[in-house]
């Protein structure tokens, strides 16, 4: 009994010390840390604590130390990287406010999403970010001369100060219409320009049976389920459904609600009653879900990345292992009744950012890092190791010579999305690709031009009624695809939109345009002084 | 019956008691309790940085934005009615099938199913969902291929309202009602042989023994398990449905969680989020004190 | 009971039938993953049913039990599974004795107090804020406590304590034992299939638990297992690649077939304890034990 008596107070005990004793492991930890970098002053190596997200996430991998090394030879003072890896895509956002909700437990660099607006607004005005500003005129070239103009102003403050850098700008845009070229040949098809082409050379993938097994099994056009899977028609048709766009008179309206948005939604629900469509592409079909359709090679055309035709691309292989006498051919955008065509744009800002945080004890020396990592040759080295080592150049085309694992080992990649480079120095791109990159830059501008991508972060009235505005489009559109509403429900949706707060979304959206048009003017001439001079 | 005495005496009567129950509650105090405090952003509008204390009032505001929003009613009740038809079918079904278990004779078999059944509940949403979708594409499904095979039309059973919630809860019993027999089983363990003894001296073929012997005998377990799933009244799943739903069913499968979620994407707003939970959890609440009181009145043992 | 009436004869065979057939379909799943594991990446990416392999590759396998932090997050979960498990079965056990005498003064207060904390929770922020304060980020504890104790394994246990005939423990007491032998020699040998049960509960719940990691642990080389695989997912999303984003692997696995090995190598483990549970469901084990 007493036995029993003493493990019931010694475990409870245990709780409570094991608490206790952490708590005065920590708080030395902090002291000695922070007693160290007073002491030794300039001399000392620089501790930069950050948060990574990409590759593999191998902890004190050859990657860190190179990089270490590589800075240590280029900025001549020890570096120390203390990285913190973040988890998957799933929780990164959890993770990331919890680091940043606490001073003392912040990273000196913290990377974080595009979508965390409000979290970035909230560290801007509350001080906790610093004004890179200063530093990046004095020691930031690389960063500066490799992002546009265009991009810095989605992280440039009103105020004339700079609280963060793009981590990761896609390609201008990333996507193309793809067909399977072995079927345009076997069915004796021409290249597609105009919608009407493009639907007939669907409608002889449905129903020519162009994988010749005498069942009618194949399917035109299949996606993943969202919108811009139907870019072929509706970007022909100058439809964007889920961006703002720019009117005729100037203003900006919400494309789920204009005319050839109805105009496109009906020729996409006469191609699903003709069976042109992919049933599977109205739902429940995700981009990896996609990919195993794209490879089990019963679908004729697609809007998808243009790294597909990259050889090292996975579903390129996985593509080839199944279909072998299968090949894909990219075509440029669909032509829609007015002669309008245009590729999918990506962001200009940017989809992940980097701040320097008010822990950061040297922010000028943790710019110069950051630059140092933005230069073409550290970038390639933490990326993809030393040539002749760990890669070679084989006519242009990259060829590495580790394995995946010894490449997860070495941590390639861990550093990924702090300032990447998509140009020359992105060397797995073949040259092909690279120039189709450049092509479809040039033929994603239409809607570029058109679409309206907002800077502000305070847009209460979007915030407050969009989910349910959006929720309406999904269920009115893909409803009508379907056939199991009428193409009249469309301007039943649009009256609907106005009523549930579409008034003032349009408001606060034509009043955000024209800030941001006033203002890019202003950042235009302060760029020019500020920016200009010191690339 | 008990004397009023003096709650001192009764308290050293019971030391022993309150020295087990001391760490527990120790514990529950310092890792529930005090964090407690957090459940007032859903009357704030919460500001991470500033903190749970500093974030500035707002009162019902966003209990009022929950609530105001066009859909709501329909996604409250898809969330009763989606959870209900759970409970209804997902309750009974691995009570059932603990008694089929136990019926079994050969033991190895018996381990065998066991270890078997367990197994879908290792099966993350993710990867289930993922072959619920195969399985029941319009395309090549393999639901449809027997479908044509008899003649008929293929179906896509995911964006059709009709077949949306049945399909919730037959792949949600799939997925849990082989773990949901464990709890049972170990009751049944603990059943006194010498009953069942008695029973076939009486002449109580198989069906009577279930009925009238191991029923009334693990009827505690199933009441107080009953009275806790009532806890998850608004719980319909999120996951699943998240992973299963579509423009074409919303009108049957948004719940109060799914809807949270989306407004979350374009707006992270912990308030909402926790006004939300604030919401299911004061009916839930209300659900187990009834449940409790009617078993309580019916002459069982509730949860207190 | 060897005597079986026609009725129960059909009864018996239609109940294996029953079973057989549930087995067939209750392990699909699981040998849908198995066999998509198994198969060569570029092949299964077609997808179907998978009834055995496509091709033939352990590629995917090599991938999570070679990634560098596999072998730390497998010990990691270990030492937590057995420790937190120990910990958490018995004083959920204590705290359900003590609750379940009807005679404690304040039982009703009691409950009530575990019961709202099944639901109501401070959220996520402020559990993290205190485990901070205790000095817990980055120690096995952080894993280990949060999730220790729940009302529902509380109450779940405390309904079998409450079955356990009163007759045993005032035989005890007039043998002149205490609660806490009663609860020690008595109860607790009583009650070992609903201890192995809400062991394997908590076990279960621990071993799959990644959020935890997420929140409390900054230091990969303390990550549990759960949160490395998802991380080892996350990192081969074909998704991101095609948005020309170097991930460093090649063509011999893919997402899906990492996914499916690491649902694989997180369950195996796992089902080992399943035996030692079962053992405890043995019909008879209360009057044994008194017996004994």
């Amino acid at each position: 009994m007493k036995k029993a008596a003493m493990i019931v107070v010694i475990l409870s005990m245990l709780v409570s010390l094991a608490a206790c004793g952490g708590a005065n492991e920590t708080n030395n930890g902090t002291d000695n840390a922070a007693g160290q970098t007073g002491q030794n002053g300039e001399k000392s190596p620089l501790q930069i604590s950050m948060t990574l997200m990409g590759g593999p996430k191998t902890p004190n991998a050859w990657s860190e130390s190179a990089l270490e090394a590589d800075l240590e030879k280029n900025l001549g003072r020890k570096v120390d990287i203390q990285p913190i890896m973040l988890p998957g895509w799933d929780q990164v956002q959890t993770k990331i406010n919890l680091l940043m909700s606490d001073k003392k437990s912040m990273p000196d660099v913290v990377w974080y999403l595009g979508s965390m607006t409000k979290e970035y607004d909230n560290w801007a005005k509350s001080g906790v970010l610093v004004d890179l500003l200063p530093y990046l005129q004095k020691d930031g070239k690389n960063i500066l001369q490799y992002y546009s103009k265009e991009t810095l102003f989605y992280s440039w403050d009103k105020t004339g100060k700079f609280y963060r850098l793009p981590g990761d700008v896609a390609e201008p845009s990333a996507m193309t219409t793809i067909l399977r070229k072995d079927w345009m040949d076997k069915l004796g098809l021409k290249k597609p320009e105009t919608v009407e082409e493009y639907i007939d050379v669907l409608r002889a993938f449905t129903n020519g049976d162009p994988d010749g097994n005498n069942k009618k099994d194949t399917y035109g056009l299949s996606g993943p389920t969202e919108w811009r899977s139907f870019a072929p028609i509706l970007y022909a048709y100058k439809s964007d459904p889920e961006n703002f766009m720019v009117q005729p008179d100037g203003t900006v309206k919400y494309g789920a609600i204009l005319p050839q948005t109805k105009q496109a939604l009906k020729v996409l629900q006469d191609m699903y009653k003709e069976g042109l469509i992919d049933p599977r592409m109205i739902a429940n079909t995700d981009g990896t879900k996609f990919d195993e359709i794209v490879q089990q090679g019963k679908i004729g055309s697609f809007y998808r990345w243009i790294d597909y035709f990259n050889p090292s691309s996975i579903v390129a292989q996985g593509f080839k292992a199944n279909n072998p006498s299968g090949e894909l051919m990219y075509i440029d955008p669909i032509k829609g009744p007015d002669g309008f065509s245009s590729d999918y744009p990506e962001q200009t800002g940017g989809w992940c950012f980097i701040s320097v945080t008010g822990k950061a004890e040297e922010p000028g020396e943790v710019v110069k890092v950051l630059n140092q990592m933005a230069s073409p040759e550290t970038y390639k080295l933490i990326n993809f190791g030393r040539e002749n080592e760990h890669y070679k150049i084989e006519n242009g085309e990259f060829k590495t010579l580790v394995n995946p694992d010894e490449s997860a080992k070495l941590g390639l990649g861990n550093f990924s999305w702090y300032i990447s480079r998509k140009d020359e120095a992105n060397i797995k791109n073949t040259p092909e690709v690279m120039e189709l990159f450049k092509k479809r830059a040039e033929t994603s501008q239409p809607l570029r031009e058109l679409r309206v991508e907002f800077k502000s972060l305070d847009r209460p009235a979007w915030k407050e009624y969009s989910t349910d505005i959006n929720k309406l489009r999904d269920q009115t559109f893909y409803g009508i695809i379907s056939g199991k509403l009428s193409i009249d429900e469309f301007d039943k949706f649009v009256n609907q939109y106005y009523k549930m707060g579409g008034q003032q979304i349009e408001e606060e959206a034509n009043r955000l345009y024209k800030e941001q048009k006033k203002e890019y003017e202003e950042y235009e001439k302060w760029y020019a002084e500020q920016i200009e001079t010191n690339k | 019956m008990l004397e009023k005495r003096s709650l001192l005496k009764d308290v050293v009567r019971d030391k022993y008691l309150y020295l087990l129950l001391l760490p527990g509650l120790i514990y529950i105090l310092i890792f529930k309790y005090i964090p407690m405090y957090g459940l007032i952003i859903a009357f704030k509008e919460y500001n991470i940085l500033m903190g749970v204390a500093k974030s500035p009032w707002v009162g019902f505001l966003q209990f009022e934005r929950l609530f105001r929003t066009p859909d709501f009613a329909q996604i409250f009740s898809n969330t009763i009615i989606i959870s209900t038809l759970k409970i209804i079918w997902g309750f009974p079904a691995p009570i059932i099938l603990a008694l089929l278990l136990n019926e079994l004779r050969r033991m190895f078999f018996k381990r065998f199913t066991q270890t078997v059944i367990y197994l879908p509940h290792f099966v993350s949403w993710v990867i289930f969902a993922g072959i619920i979708v195969i399985f029941l594409n319009p395309v090549d499904g393999f639901v449809n291929y027997l479908i044509v095979q008899f003649g008929g039309q293929p179906i896509n059973f995911l964006t059709e309202p009709a077949y949306f919630r049945s399909i919730l809860v037959i792949t949600e019993i799939y997925k849990e009602v082989g773990w949901g027999t464990i709890i049972y089983l170990a009751a049944i363990s603990g059943v006194n042989p010498a009953l069942y003894e008695a029973a076939v001296m009486d002449g109580a073929n198989k069906f009577r023994q279930m009925w009238h012997v191991t029923l009334p005998s693990i009827r505690n377990v199933i009441v107080i398990l009953f009275i806790l799933s009532l806890g998850n009244i608004l719980e319909a799943g999120f996951l699943q449905i998240f992973l299963l739903y579509n423009p074409l069913v919303m009108d049957v499968a948004d719940v109060i969680d799914t809807y949270v979620y989306r407004r979350g994407i374009v707006d992270a707003n912990y308030s909402l989020g926790a006004a939300a939970g604030i919401f299911k959890s004061v009916i839930a609440l209300i659900l187990i004190v009834t449940a409790n009181k009617i078993v309580r009145k019916a002459g069982g043992e509730g949860l207190w | 009971m060897n005597k079986l009436t026609s009725g129960e004869k059909w009864f018996t065979v239609a109940n294996y039938i029953f079973m057989i057939l549930l087995i067939v379909i209750m392990v699909y799943p699981f040998w849908y993953i198995t066999m998509y594991s198994l198969s060569d990446s570029k092949l299964a990416a077609s997808g179907g049913l998978f009834l055995i392999p496509k091709g033939f590759s352990l590629a995917s396998y090599q991938t999570v039990l070679g990634n560098v932090s596999f072998l730390s997050g497998f010990k990691v979960s270990v030492i937590v599974t057995v420790i937190g498990t120990l910990f958490a079965t018995f004083f959920t056990a204590t705290t359900a004795y003590a609750i379940s005498k009807k005679r404690l003064r304040g039982k009703n207060f009691f409950t009530f107090l575990i019961l709202f904390t099944m639901l109501f929770n401070g959220g996520m922020i402020p559990n993290y804020l205190l485990i901070k304060e205790l000095g817990m980020i980055d120690s096995y504890w952080a894993l280990i406590l949060p999730p220790a104790i729940g009302a529902w394994n509380i109450f779940v246990m405390r309904s079998f304590f409450m079955g356990i005939p009163d007759e045993m423990e005032e035989a005890a007491k007039i043998d002149g034992a205490s609660d806490l032998t009663i609860f020690f020699r008595i109860v607790l040998p009583l009650s070992k299939a609903v201890l192995a049960t809400i062991g394997l509960f908590v076990a279960v719940g621990y071993w799959n638990d990644f959020f935890s990691t997420i929140l409390y642990i900054n230091d990969k080389e303390k990550w549990a297992l759960q949160a490395v695989l998802r991380d080892i997912i996350s990192n081969t999303s074909s998704a991101l690649q095609s948005q020309g984003v170097s991930l460093g692997f090649q063509q011999e696995i893919s997402e899906s077939t990492v996914k499916m090995s690491s649902i694989i190598i997180a369950t195996v483990p796992i089902m080992v304890i399943y035996p030692f549970v079962q053992k405890y469901f043995v019909k008879g084990v209360m009057i044994g034990s008194v017996k004994g």
